[in-house]
Formats: structure tokens, C-alpha cells, sequence
């Protein structure tokens, strides 16, 4: 402490010293106070809102994209950016697509998509898209997205068609999500393997060099047939078998060593069976010892594998069961635009009807796309 | 403060020292330092967040009025936990979203389809037409296998080794228990029995989706799809399983349809479909029809999506573990099938499409062995056989016919040369030209003399006497095989006798038994069928169908 003489009069204080120790010591304390006292909480930023981001094709074909967050909108736009997919032929084919940046702040995204409707029929009405929904805890810089076209009606000669697939790749082009279209009603000769609801070895050949003693089976897979039987007594072969394939063009394929559809080798048992019987041992067969049907044909030199001809020598029959049935004449919404509706949107995407299955002579509608967050 | 605490008197009107306040500095400092885990909690953000939990709306059973209603189930994070029948007319379970959930996920599982039944049956004539019958009738039941074995290296052979086997390019009705033809092997008789069944239905949609938030002022109406019956209409085809379906309410307004997840499709009853049952005696591992064919129904898989156990066991689902399967087809049951070894014989015009015949290079085959049975002598351990012998006092005897080739003649007398067996095709060609080759042969040749009288006012002969030279008269397994030969004046041909006369023969039978593959008791068939007979009939019994399961939703949050 120091003495100074104000005014003639002597007054004591701090010196300049002990007020700097003060200081310190305050400082200190108060640094350590900082962890402490807890700092009020930081009000939610309004960036953190929920939201939802829209991809689909209006009435007049055109790609709209939409973005919203709560109280806000980036405005109704219409797609601009184009991308390549590669086609079956493999050539690359530009398309324009929704493109979608998620918001930084988003923490997860929920991705709805639904394939394009089928075209409907005289018969009635076609299948809606396949509805998929996905959680994304993590999140893409970028998405791109492609709506499945939407089949169109039977017209004439001119089968109904089924809904394209509604396609959602990330910036890298790696696909996220895939969501089929629609199946359009289709006759029995107009049929796929999609259409294949189930497959049943009805008989086969149980002679002792063809016995392995394993019951065949069939099932599809992979967009084939695939068939389990006994080839020879100590054989049991898998193999996949074409339903139909289709060129380009719209005709058959006719590689197929064993027909599954075509006039020879399967019939119609009646509007969605058909009945198949495998003669393949008169291709697959080379050694003549092997093959059974050896004297058969020897001595009816003019024959060939005939579904009619009852004692047609076959491995097995098996009868394919088709979906050709109709859904009714009403459109079939899906569930995509069901969620739309239900959670009271009044975006146009609504108006769209995202993938919902043509009617009775009625198109398809394109496929869509919902992402929240 | 500087001075003796006793020394009150003493008292100077001063300010704290720097070492004072510096103390109580210290003392506050401390206090304040001490306080965190009180300021802390003060200030801990309140967390708002709803706990988590799950509502599940379905179809079970009451086991107090023994019917089947409508049940919800509630169950959250804090130990809230309510199952509650909704009573016999309920169609749907109300729920109503909870505040302050950061997501929804909603799982939806339409009913499943019946499975089919057999009922009636269309047959396509391949020219066109199709019959419809009533299939009252399922499958013939087949008892037996057509099991075939013979011995040989049965020493002597007890059969003439012209016999060979004969496949024909059809649908025999079994295998050959034997390993080529030097072994038997009794352990592979075996019964297969031709089964029809009918398929089953397919299961229900799975449909799921994630919501970030549900409005309000919403409440939903979940109806979950009841599963497919059991119908014979539609040629016997299991009904559909119907939709499951979420209705959203807003509050005075009518519902909205939010999320359908389709029922699946009945099994077709249109398709006749059959597979081969094999039915080894004895506790069988064969009964595995239902994962070789479209028998069992379809599983949904509902129950690996809804996270059936969270957090805490309590939260575990009540939604039955088959919700959304579909039901299986109607199977044909075969009890009590026995296998036997038997071999069947049967000549060249009586032969049925679908028959294993043994035949030689002889034609004609006309006489019949049947219940013949060969095997290793060591087979009579064998359980379930039956030993049999064939013997001289028993033979199986076969009547078989040969072929002559005229070789010279005269006035008097007309010589052929007679082959019977497994000629050689040079010896058919010209059987003059080949030797005899001699009684332990496969064949054998005779030269025959006939004396004859011709009438020539009519141009016509008169055979007196056939001499069959060196014919033997008995059978001998190992020197005259063929023996007691004729010769047909009328058709120039030569027959003859061989037989089986010292084999050992066992007949043996395996019991198999079956059951029915979808896990379902088998039943008599109805009294529609004609054959029907107090259920004792047991090509009436059946595997019957069943309907599919009932659909259901979970909500999770």
C-alpha cells in the first residue's frame, strides 16, 4: 500500500503493483468460470426444417423438379440437366433428369420412388409402379433422377406396355435405387417371364438310365427358367432355359436351343398355362447310345418333336403358369401417390399420379420421386 | 485485519489488506470452482424427444371367446406396454401419431393366398378339345414299386442270358435297385408313389415407408387383409388374401388411402401337378416333396422386417410370426406304401405303353413268368424278405420260337436247318453257313428231317413224320437249355421249351409310410367322391390345404 499526499491531506490505496495482481487473480478466475457457467442454448437455426424435394413428369411429358423447406420453395423448374444411360446395345443415350443437392444440414434422407404405370387394355386395368422406400443415414453429394415413362394403351395391333423403371444414381452415376415399372395385362402369347407365377414339373422320365432319383424341380430366376433334373442316371443337371426373348424389333428370338414358347415345343393348356415338354436330348444328345429316343426316330424317319404326338419321347413336362389377369378397369394409384395425397400436399406432383397403372384403355402414368428429410 | 482478535478495544478504521481480500478471493474461488455439477444440471438442455415405441395392429385369435378379432398393441420406450382386443366386429385399430417423434416407419403386410385344392380337372385332348372331369379320384395309388432284379451271376445262370432288358422311352414306374446287372442291392427298394398336389398360394405384399413427421391432426385407420380361404370355386383355386390398407383421418374430413399392401394370389387350381414320392420303409428322409415342389406356402418374411426385438425385451412383437404367408396346396396322402421287389413278365402284343418288359432277339415271347424273384444267395438275412425258391419240381418254363431255312430235299423227304436263341445275325443271314455252336451256347441249331407224301392229283403234301435230330428232351442248365422242341409244318418254324428251375428267390417288402409334407394331418376326402368309403380309403386321403394368413401392420417411431 502507498501513501500519497492529495490536497495536503496523506491518503492511503492500492499501489499499481497490487492492483495488477488483482487483475490477474480476477482473470484466472474468471477463465476458469468460462467452463462453468453453461452458455444459454443456441436457438435452433431454421436451416435444420424438414423438407421435401420433388421429381416427375407433368401431363405434357415434362420433367419438373421442386424443392421445399419448411415455410419456403425454391419454385416449380423444369429439368435441364442431361445425362448418359447406356442402352442395351450399349450406346449411351442423354437424358434429362431431376437434379437434387441435398442441404447441408440435412441429417438423413428419405428417398421414395415409384416406377412408371402400365398401359392398360380392353381387358381392364394394368399394374401400378413398384413402390420403393429408402432411409440414407448418409448422404450423397448429389442425386440424379429418372422417372420411368408411364406404358401406354393397347392401340390396335399394338400391346399394351408395361411402365419404365424409375431410375436414382448419385454423382458418382452408381445406381441408389431402382423401382420397376408397372406389368402391362398381357395375352398368354404376349407374356414375359415376369409373368411366370409359378412353374411345376408335372411328369418325367423315370426310365433307369435317366433316374438319379432326385425329383426335378423348376424355378425362375433371374429372369430365366431354371430346371433341376435328372440327365442321366447318375446325373443331376441345373439349367437355365429362355421364357422368350425378344428382338429389338419385336420378334422372337430363336437361339434358344430349347423354345419354351413357340408352336413346337409348348402349348397353350388354356388362357394362362402353358404346357412345355423338354426334348432336349434331341439336341443336347450327340452319342447315339445315350439317346433313348434312337429307335424311335429311327423308325420314323419324317418325325420331329411334336408337342401332339403323345409318345414324343420328353425328359419332363412342365407346366408355366402366366399372369394374364386384369386389375380391375380402375386405375391402380400407388403407393407413392397414396403418401402424397395422404400427407395433404398440394404440390403439382399430385396432379401427376406418379406410376399409377393405366385403366381399362387407358396409359400408364411416369413414375416419381419423393425425398424428404 | 491487522491486531489481536482480543484486542477489541484496539480498533482502527482501515480498509482490507491485500492479503485479506486475496484470501476471500480464494475462498469465493473455491466455492464457484465446487458449483459445476450444480450449474450443469441447471442448464442441461431439457431433451423433448419422444420415447421410442411401436403400435401393431393384427389379426389373432381371443382364447376367450375363441374367435378370431382385430388386436392392437402398444408398446414404448417407457415402459408402456398394452395389448388390447378390439372385439369381434372391429375392422381396423385407430392410431394416432405421437408428438415430438423425429421419424415414423410403417410396415404393411397384405393377407396371403389359399392355397388350391383338387377339385376339378381339365383335360386337354391335344386336338383342341378340352374335357372337364371331376377329380374326385386322386392318383391311383401304387403300392409297389416295379422293383426288378434277377441274379446274374448265379452260377449256373438261372436265366438264359438271351433275355436282355428293354427300356422303353415312356414313364416306367420305377428303377432297377441293382448296380448294373452283378449286384442287387435289397437296401435300394424303394416305393415311389405318384402324388398330385395342387399349388399354394403366393404371399402378401410387404410394403414399408419412412415418414420424418406426421401431421398433427391425423389420426390412422390401419385395416390389415384378412388371408385367403380355402374355396372350390375357380376349378378349385385358394381365394385371394386381401389388401392391408392405411386410411389417414384428418379431423372431420373422410379417410385418405396412405399405404395398400396387396394380398397375395390364391394357388391355381387349373394346374395338375404331380411328383414322384419316394418312400423308403422306416422313418423316411424323403418327405421333402414341399421343398421340391409348389406345395408349402410361401413365407412373407414380415416378421424379419419389423425388428421384432428393440431395445428392450418388452418391446417384442406380438404380430403372429406367419402374418402375410400363404396357404399350401392340397397334397394326395399315401399311407402305409410297402415296397416290393417283383418282376413282371409279359409278352410282345401285351405290352402297355408305359411297362418295363424284358424281351430277346427272339420274337414271339408267349408264355408269362410273373412273382419271380432273384437275388444273391446271401439275402436271406434280409429283413421283410421272403425267400422263394425255383426249382426242378418248380421251373418257370418259356416257350420260344425259332426259325428254319430249307437245306435240301428229295422225293421223300425234306431237310431244314432249325436256329432258336440269340442266333447270330450271320447264322440269321445264312444259318447254313454257321456252325453249330454247341450246347453251352446261347443258341442252339437243329437240323430237322421231314418225310412227306405228295398227292399229285392235287398238287398237295402230306408230312408223316418230323425228326427233330439231336433235340434233347429235358432241360439242363448247363448242357440243353432248350429242350421238348416242336416243329410247325404249317409255318415251317421250330419252338421250343427253356426254363428256370434252380434259383433262389427272395420277395421283398420295405414298409414306408408318409405324412403329409405341409404339416397338416391328413384327411378322408369328402363324401362327393364316388369312391369314398368311411375314410378307409386311403387313395381318398389327402393333405388338405390351407388358407392363408392374415396380414398386419406395425408402425414403429
Amino acid at each position: 500500500m502507498v501513501i500519497i499526499k492529495m490536497n495536503n491531506k496523506l491518503k492511503r490505496g492500492f499501489s499499481l503493483f497490487e492492483a495488477f495482481v488483482v487483475m490477474l487473480i480476477v482473470a484466472i478466475f474468471v477463465a476458469l468460470m468460462a467452463n462453468t457457467v453453461a452458455h444459454r442454448p443456441k436457438e435452433k437455426v431454421a436451416s435444420e426444417a424438414h423438407g421435401r424435394f420433388e421429381c416427375y413428369y407433368d401431363s405434357n411429358g415434362k420433367l419438373y423438379q421442386q424443392m421445399y423447406t419448411e415455410g419456403s420453395t425454391t419454385g416449380r423448374k423444369l429439368a435441364t440437366k442431361e445425362i448418359g444411360f447406356e442402352k442395351e446395345d450399349g450406346s449411351i443415350e442423354m437424358k434429362k433428369v431431376c437434379e437434387f443437392v441435398p442441404p447441408s444440414y440435412a441429417k438423413y434422407l428419405i428417398i421414395d420412388a415409384v416406377g412408371g404405370g402400365a398401359g392398360g387394355s380392353p381387358k381392364g386395368g394394368a399394374s401400378e409402379g413398384q413402390f420403393v422406400s429408402t432411409f440414407y443415414a448418409s448422404i450423397e453429394r448429389k442425386y440424379y433422377i429418372l422417372p420411368g415413362q408411364g406404358g401406354k394403351r393397347e392401340t390396335g395391333a399394338n400391346a399394351a406396355e408395361n411402365g419404365e423403371t424409375t431410375l436414382v444414381k448419385n454423382q458418382d452415376n452408381d445406381v441408389m435405387i431402382t423401382a420397376n415399372g408397372g406389368k402391362a395385362v398381357s395375352s398368354l402369347e404376349n407374356t414375359t417371364v415376369n409373368d411366370i407365377l409359378d412353374c411345376s414339373i408335372t411328369e418325367w422320365c423315370t426310365l433307369e438310365q435317366f433316374d438319379c432319383q432326385i425329383t426335378p424341380t423348376c424355378r425362375v430366376v433371374d429372369g430365366k427358367i431354371e430346371v433341376s433334373y435328372c440327365r442321366t442316371k447318375g446325373t443331376y443337371i441345373t439349367q437355365k432355359l429362355t421364357y422368350k426373348s425378344e428382338k429389338s424389333d419385336g420378334t422372337v428370338e430363336m437361339g434358344n436351343p430349347r423354345f419354351i414358347v413357340n408352336n413346337v415345343y409348348t402349348k397353350p393348356k388354356n388362357a394362362n398355362t402353358w404346357v412345355y415338354h423338354d426334348i432336349s436330348q434331341f439336341s443336347d444328345y450327340d452319342d447315339v447310345s445315350l439317346d433313348p429316343t434312337a429307335t424311335y426316330k429311327a423308325n420314323r424317319p419324317d418325325w420331329t418333336p411334336n408337342v401332339y404326338d403323345i409318345y414324343a419321347p420328353s425328359m419332363y413336362t412342365m407346366e408355366l403358369l402366366m399372369n394374364t389377369t386384369a386389375e380391375g378397369d380402375d386405375p391402380n394409384p400407388s403407393n407413392l401417390h397414396r403418401i402424397i395425397e395422404s400427407l395433404q400436399y398440394t404440390s403439382k406432383i399430385k396432379d401427376a399420379n406418379v406410376g399409377q397403372g393405366g385403366g381399362k384403355n387407358q396409359n400408364g402414368s411416369a413414375g416419381g420421386v419423393l425425398i424428404l428429410w | 485485519m491487522f491486531g489481536s482478535f482480543c484486542n477489541y478495544k484496539n480498533k482502527k478504521n482501515t480498509a482490507y489488506t491485500l492479503a485479506e481480500v486475496l484470501v476471500v478471493m480464494s475462498v469465493i474461488m473455491l466455492i464457484i470452482l465446487a458449483l459445476p455439477p450444480v450449474t450443469k444440471k441447471v442448464f442441461k438442455i431439457k431433451d423433448t424427444r419422444k420415447a421410442h415405441g411401436r403400435y401393431e395392429c393384427y389379426w389373432k385369435v381371443n382364447e376367450t371367446t375363441g374367435k378370431k378379432e382385430l388386436w392392437s398393441y402398444t408398446a414404448e420406450e417407457n415402459g408402456r406396454e398394452i395389448e388390447t382386443p378390439l372385439g369381434a366386429s372391429a375392422t381396423y385399430c385407430e392410431f394416432k401419431p405421437t408428438s415430438n417423434s423425429i421419424y415414423f416407419i410403417m410396415h404393411a403386410v397384405g393377407g396371403g393366398g389359399a392355397g388350391a385344392i383338387v377339385y376339378t380337372r381339365e383335360i386337354d385332348n391335344g386336338d383342341g378339345t378340352i374335357d372337364t372331369v371331376n377329380v374326385s379320384d386322386l392318383e391311383d395309388k401304387q403300392p409297389y414299386v416295379q422293383a426288378i432284379s434277377y441274379l446274374m451271376t448265379s452260377n449256373p445262370m438261372p436265366w438264359p442270358n438271351w433275355a436282355t432288358w428293354v427300356d422303353k422311352v415312356t414313364l416306367p414306374k420305377s428303377s432297377i435297385p441293382w448296380d448294373g446287372k452283378s449286384r442287387f442291392d435289397v437296401g435300394s427298394v424303394d416305393t415311389k408313389q405318384i402324388l398330385r398336389y395342387r399349388s399354394s398360394g403366393s404371399a402378401g405384399n410387404i410394403v414399408s415407408t419412412f415418414l420424418p413427421q406426421l401431421p398433427g391432426n391425423v389420426t390412422l385407420r390401419l385395416y390389415p387383409g384378412k388371408g385367403g380361404e380355402i374355396s372350390k370355386a375357380n376349378n378349385g383355386s385358394g381365394g385371394d388374401g386381401e389388401d392391408t390398407k392405411i386410411m389417414y383421418i384428418y379431423d372431420g374430413e373422410a379417410p385418405i388411402e396412405g399405404l395398400v399392401a396387396k394380398g397375395g394370389k390364391g394357388g391355381n387350381g387349373d394346374i395338375d401337378s404331380r411328383i414322384s414320392y419316394s418312400l423308403v420303409g422306416g422313418p423316411s428322409t424323403d418327405f421333402e416333396i414341399s421343398s421340391k415342389a409348389s406345395i408349402a406356402g410361401k413365407k412373407s418374411g414380415f416378421n424379419d422386417v419389423i425388428e421384432s426385438v428393440e431395445k428392450y425385451d418388452m418391446v417384442q412383437t406380438k404380430v403372429p410370426s406367419n402374418a402375410g404367408d400363404s396357404g399350401s396346396g392340397e397334397t394326395q396322402y399315401a399311407k402305409e406304401t410297402d415296397g416290393q421287389v417283383y418282376y413282371e413278365y409279359d409278352d410282345n402284343n401285351g405290352i402297355g405303353f408305359n411297362d418295363r418288359r424284358i424281351e430277346s432277339d427272339w420274337k414271339n415271347i408267349t408264355d408269362k413268368i410273373k412273382e419271380a424273384f432273384f437275388t444273391r444267395s446271401n439275402f436271406s438275412t434280409e429283413p421283410n424278405c421272403e425267400l422263394k425258391t425255383i426249382d426242378s419240381s418248380t421251373p418257370i418254363i418259356v416257350k420260344r420260337e425259332g426259325f428254319c431255312d430249307w437245306l435240301t430235299s428229295d422225293y421223300t423227304t425234306l431237310t431244314y436247318t432249325c436256329a432258336i436263341g440269340k442266333v447270330p445275325s450271320a447264322a440269321i443271314s445264312n444259318i447254313n453257313s454257321v456252325a453249330d455252336p454247341g450246347p453251352e451256347a446261347d443258341w442252339k441249331k437243329f437240323t430237322v428231317v421231314i418225310d412227306y407224301i405228295y398227292n399229285a392229283a392235287n398238287n398237295s403234301f402230306t408230312y408223316t413224320n418230323v425228326d427233330i435230330k439231336n433235340a434233347p428232351t429235358a432241360y439242363n442248365p448247363t448242357n440243353a437249355k432248350f429242350y421238348n422242341c416242336n416243329f410247325d409244318t404249317s409255318l415251317m418254324k421250330i419252338y421250343c421249351y427253356t426254363q428256370i428251375s434252380n434259383g433262389k428267390v427272395y420277395k421283398c417288402t420295405k414298409k414306408g409310410s408318409s405324412i403329409c409334407s405341409n404339416g397338416l394331418e391328413p384327411k378322408s376326402r369328402s363324401k362327393e367322391s364316388t369312391n369314398y368309403t368311411n375314410g378307409t380309403n386311403e387313395k381318398q386321403m389327402k393333405c388338405p390345404a390351407s388358407g392363408g394368413s392374415d396380414g398386419a401392420v406395425v408402425i414403429l417411431w
